[in-house]
């Protein structure tokens, strides 16, 4: 892959039109811009809809990976939570929501990638709470925030992937 | 397996069903050593698609239903376009239907890849998940994603992205691949043949209960090709009939347990759509790859038991793959990517080959282009009352089984349907009783 293993990916995940799912594509979507600008320019930046195969496909050849998607966990909007592989179980009772894919999730996608040896070396996911995921709806402002805070976090530069910091919790 | 009186009398009960698309579940009542009441449960929330149809451009249709499924939007466009068409009285052919066919062949290998491996063969090998069958059949799972990334990409190609592509429109394409553009995945095509046909052996060498079922298939057929967005409706009863008349013939009702309607076939009862009524209408019109490999499978040209359905799924992956190879060869671009349509005061109707079955569409609208009313008739719903008449046939053959184990074999019957319940509302879950 030319843009370099080495390098650190950021793969924002959700439904850009269904409301506070699309929380991590708006992440990815800022990186980019401010990418474009200048700033940011050791990520590589990517969006996904979370469809297993899409995901595990985007993150090939990277060892360094940070997801962003959303969740529904009963905390409050915005919130962000942090969770690396051995906490995924976690993350996947927050996601039981609405998998549009057969059943299958970003967790899903890891656990499948670890069973065939193709899983990144260091993977975080961030999942920012949301309010609304009808379809249709405006990202509310809680996570409009979420999302500004995470392209801070990981715009920093240096910032390793398995950092332990657990932000907004 | 001796039963206890108890254990003659129970409830299977899965609340939400897995490796589904969507959320529906599933409750069975046993009572005194026989099925009482079978009932698939689709509480996936209505979707309206078809009232907020109501006053968009018919040219925005395609895009808007697309978003009805994540895994077969191509089916949703296909089917709104070809009933725009037929509505504004344009037929589009040449390289612009070549291109349409292409497309569609992505996502049958997506779609079928996605169920053989991933959803159904954990079923039949006995895992929970395709994460669980993955560490023992590795090589099996590799297979599914490189295949399902060859239909992904094949989709991106002609459509502009691979989920809910972009590049469709009424009258053609908004951008017409280059002949260089197409022949740059011929090669991973090919490879995806080869897989294809080493699915098909795969598949077959699975075990399968013994049971079939008289049904009665439904599918487009075609004078000369396998179907995919042509054709005339047709069934193994004698059905033959344009599109147009669909409504002549088929009904959907509303039962409560269900936010799907059920279909039926007028005076006739439930029916069958999908692969296997499919292949069952149209074996001759598979190449002959296909018929040979489905032959070395064991299948008849008529397959009868649902269980199998993973097998004909395997002949339809060889049949997309060696389609689009073909297509490939013979695509010349076209000199637009779209033919004008203009509305008119008209009704159209568009019937296509989802992955799951036979899906129609029909449209009013009027002389300003815009949408007076929609009707959308998916596969899974037209499969809903079969479904539950393979569970009421089938369970007599399980029913003494421990309850979880006899869950899962209900749900593997479910799942021969690739159910997309997404689609139907416009999950599975199985709750058994036995009382």
């Amino acid at each position: 892959m030319s843009d370099g293993p080495a390098r650190r990916l950021v793969v924002g995940v959700g439904n850009p039109d269904a409301g506070d799912d699309a929380a991590g594509r708006l992440v990815a979507r800022r990186l980019r811009s401010r990418r474009d600008q200048g700033q940011g320019e050791e990520l590589v930046v990517r969006e996904c809809s979370g469809e297993p195969t899409e995901l595990m496909a985007a993150w090939e050849g990277f060892d360094d990976v940070v997801l962003v998607d959303a969740c529904s966990g009963g905390g409050a909007p915005g919130r962000i939570l942090r969770f690396e592989a051995p906490q995924l179980d976690e993350l996947d009772a927050l996601q039981s929501r609405q998998r549009s894919t057969h059943g299958f999730g970003v967790t899903m996608a890891v656990a499948l990638a670890r069973a065939l040896g193709v899983a990144p070396k260091a993977l975080v996911v961030y999942a920012v709470e949301g309010r609304s995921f009808q379809a249709g709806a405006q990202v509310s402002p809680e996570v409009e925030r979420a999302a500004d805070d995470l392209v801070g976090l990981l715009s920093t530069p240096g910032r390793p992937a398995a950092s332990t910091a657990r932000p907004g919790t | 397996m001796p039963t206890s009186t108890s254990a003659r009398n129970r409830v299977v009960s899965v609340p939400a069903l897995a490796r589904v698309e969507g959320e529906g579940g599933l409750e069975i009542r046993l009572r005194g050593g026989g099925v009482a009441d079978v009932k698939l449960r689709i509480y996936e929330p209505p979707r309206f698609f078809e009232a907020f149809l109501r006053g968009r451009s018919f040219r925005e249709v395609p895009d808007i239903t697309a978003r009805i499924c994540g895994i077969c939007p191509v089916a949703y466009q296909m089917s709104s376009i070809h009933a725009m068409e037929a509505a504004c009285g344009v037929s589009v052919g040449g390289p612009l239907r070549a291109l349409r066919r292409l497309l569609y062949c992505g996502e049958w290998i997506e779609s079928h890849a996605l169920h053989i491996y991933l959803l159904h063969a954990p079923d039949f090998l006995g895992y929970e998940s395709a994460v669980h069958m993955a560490a023992d059949h590795a090589e099996a799972v590799q297979k599914a994603l490189e295949l399902k990334k060859v239909g992904n990409d094949l989709v991106t190609l002609v459509g502009g992205r691979e989920i809910h592509p972009v590049n469709v429109r009424v009258g053609g394409f908004y951008r017409a691949p280059a002949r260089r553009e197409l022949l740059a995945i011929v090669d991973r095509l090919k490879r995806a043949l080869d897989l294809s046909l080493e699915t098909v052996a795969f598949t077959a060498s699975l075990q399968f209960p013994d049971f079939e079922r008289g049904y009665e298939f439904v599918a487009l057929r075609h004078p000369e090709e396998y179907p995919l967005n042509e054709g005339r409706i047709a069934s193994t009863r004698g059905l033959d009939i344009p599109v147009s008349a669909y409504e002549d013939h088929f009904i959907e009702e509303h039962v409560p347990h269900a936010n799907a309607l059920h279909s039926v076939r007028k005076g006739h009862g439930a029916y069958h759509v999908g692969p296997l009524a499919r292949y069952a209408l149209n074996f001759d019109r598979l190449p002959k790859v296909a018929q040979d490999a489905a032959r070395a499978a064991g299948l008849p040209p008529v397959c009868r038991n649902p269980f199998r359905s993973i097998v004909v799924r395997a002949v339809e992956l060889v049949f997309a793959c060696h389609e689009a190879l073909r297509l490939i060869e013979g695509y010349e671009p076209p000199e637009r990517p779209f033919v004008e349509v203009e509305p008119r005061e008209a009704v159209g109707h568009g019937a296509s080959e989802a992955p799951r079955g036979l899906l129609y569409h029909r449209y009013t609208i009027g002389a300003d282009g815009l949408v007076r009313s929609a009707k959308i008739v998916p596969p899974t719903a037209q499969n809903q009352k079969t479904i539950e008449g393979d569970l009421w046939e089938f369970i007599p053959q399980v029913m003494d089984l421990p309850k979880e184990e006899l869950s899962l074999r209900c749900e593997q019957a479910v799942r021969n349907y690739d159910p997309c319940i997404s689609c139907a509302t416009h999950f599975l879950k199985v709750a058994l009783v036995r009382e």
